[in-house]
């Protein structure tokens, strides 16, 4: 028995070898292949890398950043941002808007198609609509188009749209991808199967936890892209995906972390680009003692926004006032005290009856972004300074939310989304009636007859001056302290070309993208 | 008759692994709802705060979490009974579809570290049982006490770095092959994340080896095999470690059911789509019947491999073959 078991053992050996070398031989083809397709060197294959999987194929739903950006290439919506991100034509190629503001026509582009080869008309745009609005969908955009009241397809390719009220934000809350046009036949339960959009992209293979694979839609109306497909490949870890970039496996990235950007190197270009997402601390003004203005202008006074930048995010970024989008920017100088003025902060405080100082809690998310912590921290230092002793709470993302939705806190640090258009940002948050609103604790008769004057307001300068009204109104009350807003780090391969990165974030100009 | 088969020891064992899987199933169902957020939190994040109170109806009613609690319990495990491992809420994929692409990763990366781990393990501890405060004992010793010392993450995270950056080496930014599509570069992709694994493993087994190889030198039949002139060498391989084999196994096994569970970290560095990223994306997700499942199913390869381990025990001892 044994000696039988030691005579097998060296074939055994010998085979393993044999194998060994056969499989290399037959592999080291399939290797090349897989090379050149990775590299792209001769194809239009764009690879991007990116840290986690989509959650979800159906637009009306995705929040994720990185679904969104997915989606974006597959589907579209009646209106596109320009590089201002001002509203303009998309599956709408014009509008028109009524002398009372009640009634936008919209004349929809012709000859285009889905990607399942139906005709995209005015009925499609209506069955999206309706479905979104249905609470059923449970659709994160329902509130944008909220102000819609009634919709008419006067012919095919023209919409006629009846409102509630004026809505001049509404051509920005149209472009939105929660907005996006599905076919009125549309299957929901089918469509993380089977997606069918207008975009310059189609789904061509989706393996989860790995990798999305879309291929040009060569009927796209924008014109068929060049680049024939694109893959976003899962790599988790952040620095894997800077070894990926180096190595040429991937040839885009983009990073929202300075200190990673900052490790690429090489060849590989990185464009900065300033994001509207915004750093801020929101104080609940419906517990005491936030509840008094000058508590929190106190707060608003001791912080150093630029210390914040500086050892929060190693000042890559912008200090802000409350509105980030181009066109309405606020003045970041405008504010009770321009500068940190501790002294100033004291004097409030005091005002306030806390002479003596007063001592309250933070909230901060610990894993969702990189900067939280820090920003909390050189806060709370800061505040201990004006006499206001913080103490701060670092909590886990799941943990963060419930208390952030359910408004449990004195203080948060936080990073909230922004739009281009401050209605769109802000309405929801700050208006009594908006969706928001019990989240972000504060709203005034004021501040809505602003924000609706704001909607019904149609000439664009008039606008810029009623949203500059409510950023210095908020300044004045401070319900939040606004902080900075960050860079996108858009890391490209030196053959990739023709592709802008936005200020939104957006990745649509991907549609614009080739290898060289 | 019924008494003595309760008493055969076989039985006795599945009874126990039935035990524990469905106190591993208990378990794994109250913790998942016990961690903050839930399914409607996990996909639409602070968005979540905007739904309407309609909106958010309709999202419970599709999660399937508007039901009792225990409805929800029952309703997994009587399909788990008809084989039906639940589907994953993003994606409409089958749980048991997932395994079938993530098992396979995990088991060739367990695979390769613990013969790795064996190598190192006993190769290193033999040797240095064998030359006991010389220099290769101290060596065999360093080795252990690195492999517990550098963190896994660390290790892995720098191999990476240094070999994409100076060598322009990696395979694991390609997309995940298996070794039927293409072993070379499923080759390439598992090599360095089981070693790294490999590595770590090494230092325990390395340790019992050590320990278990002086324990069984000392004895006598030791000293009656040289002096019927038995080569050193033949004595050391053939005799003492054999008979030093059973804390090893013990220990091998152990190690191999652990790596069975997943080695979340170099899975994420390493990009391998393996069973413990698919937990921990789950977890992230809140896909409740995802985590259930494949948490269950991790339990049942941890107990088939101490199964295995103990019926290994009665090949090797015969002692343990006539209890």
């Amino acid at each position: 028995m044994k000696a039988k078991r030691q005579r097998r053992l060296p074939k055994l050996v010998a085979a393993i070898g044999v194998s060994a070398l056969a499989l290399t031989g037959c592999a080291e083809g399939v290797t090349t292949d897989e090379q050149t397709g990775g590299d792209g060197a001769a194809e239009q294959n764009l690879v991007i890398g990116v840290t986690t999987d989509i959650n979800s194929l159906n637009p009306w739903t995705a929040t994720q950043y990185q679904a969104v950006d997915v989606l974006t290439q597959m589907y579209g919506s009646l209106v596109e941002f320009d590089a201002e991100l001002n509203p303009g034509p998309g599956l709408a190629e014009s509008w028109e808007v009524s002398e009372d503001g009640l009634t936008v026509t919209f004349k929809l582009r012709e000859g285009v198609t889905f990607s399942d080869g139906s005709e995209f008309d005015a009925e499609d745009v209506i069955a999206s609509y309706e479905t979104i609005q249905d609470p059923e969908t449970a659709a994160v955009s329902a509130a944008n188009l909220a102000s819609i009241d009634a919709m008419e397809a006067t012919d095919p390719h023209t919409l006629e749209m009846t409102l509630t009220q004026p809505d001049a934000a509404l051509f920005s809350k149209l472009s939105s991808l929660g907005t996006a046009i599905m076919p009125s036949d549309v299957d929901l339960a089918d469509v993380e199967n089977n997606p069918v959009g207008t975009g310059g992209f189609t789904l061509q293979d989706r393996s989860p936890n790995q990798s999305v694979t879309l291929a040009a839609n060569p009927d796209y109306w924008y014109g068929a892209p060049a680049l024939e497909t694109i893959e976003f490949r899962v790599i988790p870890d952040q620095s894997a995906v800077v070894s990926a970039l180096q190595a040429g496996n991937v040839q885009m990235a983009v990073f929202d972390d300075a200190t990673v950007a900052s490790t690429v190197g090489g060849e590989i270009t990185v464009e900065e680009t300033a994001r509207l997402d915004m750093h801020v601390l929101q104080l609940n003004s419906e517990r005491e003692p936030m509840n008094d203005v000058n508590v929190r202008l106190a707060i608003s006074c001791a912080i150093d926004r630029e210390g914040v930048l500086e050892s929060a995010a190693m000042g890559e970024g912008e200090v802000i006032g409350p509105i980030t989008s181009p066109s309405f920017k606020s003045d970041p100088t405008d504010r009770p005290c321009p500068e940190r003025d501790v002294e100033q902060a004291k004097q409030y405080l005091a005002d306030a009856g806390y002479e003596d100082g007063l001592s309250l809690k933070m909230i901060a998310m610990q894993d969702g972004y990189s900067t939280a912590i820090a920003e909390a921290q050189t806060i709370q230092s800061q505040l201990a300074e004006a006499g206001i002793e913080v103490e701060l709470e670092p909590l886990e993302s799941g943990t963060y939310v419930d208390r952030w939705i359910a408004t449990d806190f004195d203080m948060a640090v936080a990073l909230n989304g922004a739009s281009a258009d401050p209605d769109a940002t802000y309405g929801r948050y700050f208006t009594s009636t908006g969706n928001l609103n019990d989240v972000a604790a504060f709203s005034t008769d004021e501040l809505d007859a602003l924000f609706l004057e704001g909607r019904s307001e149609s000439d664009p300068e008039a606008r810029k001056e009623i949203y500059a009204e409510i950023s210095g109104y908020l300044e004045d009350q401070a319900p939040w302290i606004w902080l900075f807003t960050g860079y996108n780090y858009t890391a490209m391969a030196p053959q990739v070309q023709g592709f802008e990165p936005l200020v939104s974030g957006s990745l649509l100009g991907l549609r614009d993208a080739s290898i060289g | 008759m019924l008494r003595k088969l309760f008493e055969s020891p076989v039985l006795r064992r599945i009874l126990a692994a039935i035990g524990t899987l469905i106190g591993v199933a208990v378990l794994v169902f109250i913790m998942l709802r016990a961690l903050p957020g839930d399914q409607i939190q996990a996909a639409y994040g602070t968005e979540a705060a905007a739904l309407s109170p309609e909106q958010r109806t309709a999202l419970e009613a599709y999660y399937g979490i508007d039901q009792p609690l225990f409805v929800q319990f029952f309703s997994w495990a009587g399909q788990l009974l008809t084989g039906n491992l639940g589907i994953s809420t993003r994606g409409q994929e089958t749980v048991a579809n997932m395994t079938m692409q993530s098992l396979p990763v995990t088991f060739q990366l367990a695979l390769l570290a613990i013969i790795i781990a064996l190598v190192i393990g006993v190769g290193f501890g033999v040797l240095a049982a064998a030359a006991k405060g010389k220099f290769r004992d101290w060596l065999g010793q360093s080795i252990s006490l690195l492999g517990l010392g550098v963190p896994t993450f660390l290790l892995g995270a720098a191999i990476l770095t240094i070999a994409a950056q100076l060598l322009g080496f990696n395979p694991n930014g390609l997309p995940y092959a298996h070794p039927w599509e293409n072993p070379l570069l499923n080759f390439n992709q598992m090599i360095i994340p089981a070693a790294v694994l490999g590595f770590s493993v090494a230092a325990p087994i390395l340790r019992t080896t050590r320990a278990s190889f002086l324990e069984v030198s000392e004895l006598d039949f030791v000293r009656t095999a040289r002096a019927k002139g038995i080569s050193v060498k033949r004595v050391r391989w053939n005799h003492i470690l054999r008979n030093a084999s059973l804390p090893i196994v013990t220990m091998t096994g152990m190690q191999f059911g652990f790596l069975l569970g997943g080695a979340v970290v170099i899975e994420q560095i390493f990009s391998l789509p393996g069973l413990g990223r698919q937990v921990l994306l789950a977890i992230n997700q809140k896909d409740f019947a995802v985590v259930q499942s494949t948490v269950l199913i991790i339990a049942l390869l941890f107990v088939l491999v101490n199964l295995a381990t103990d019926l290994l025990y009665r090949r090797i001892d015969p002692r343990v073959r006539a209890e």
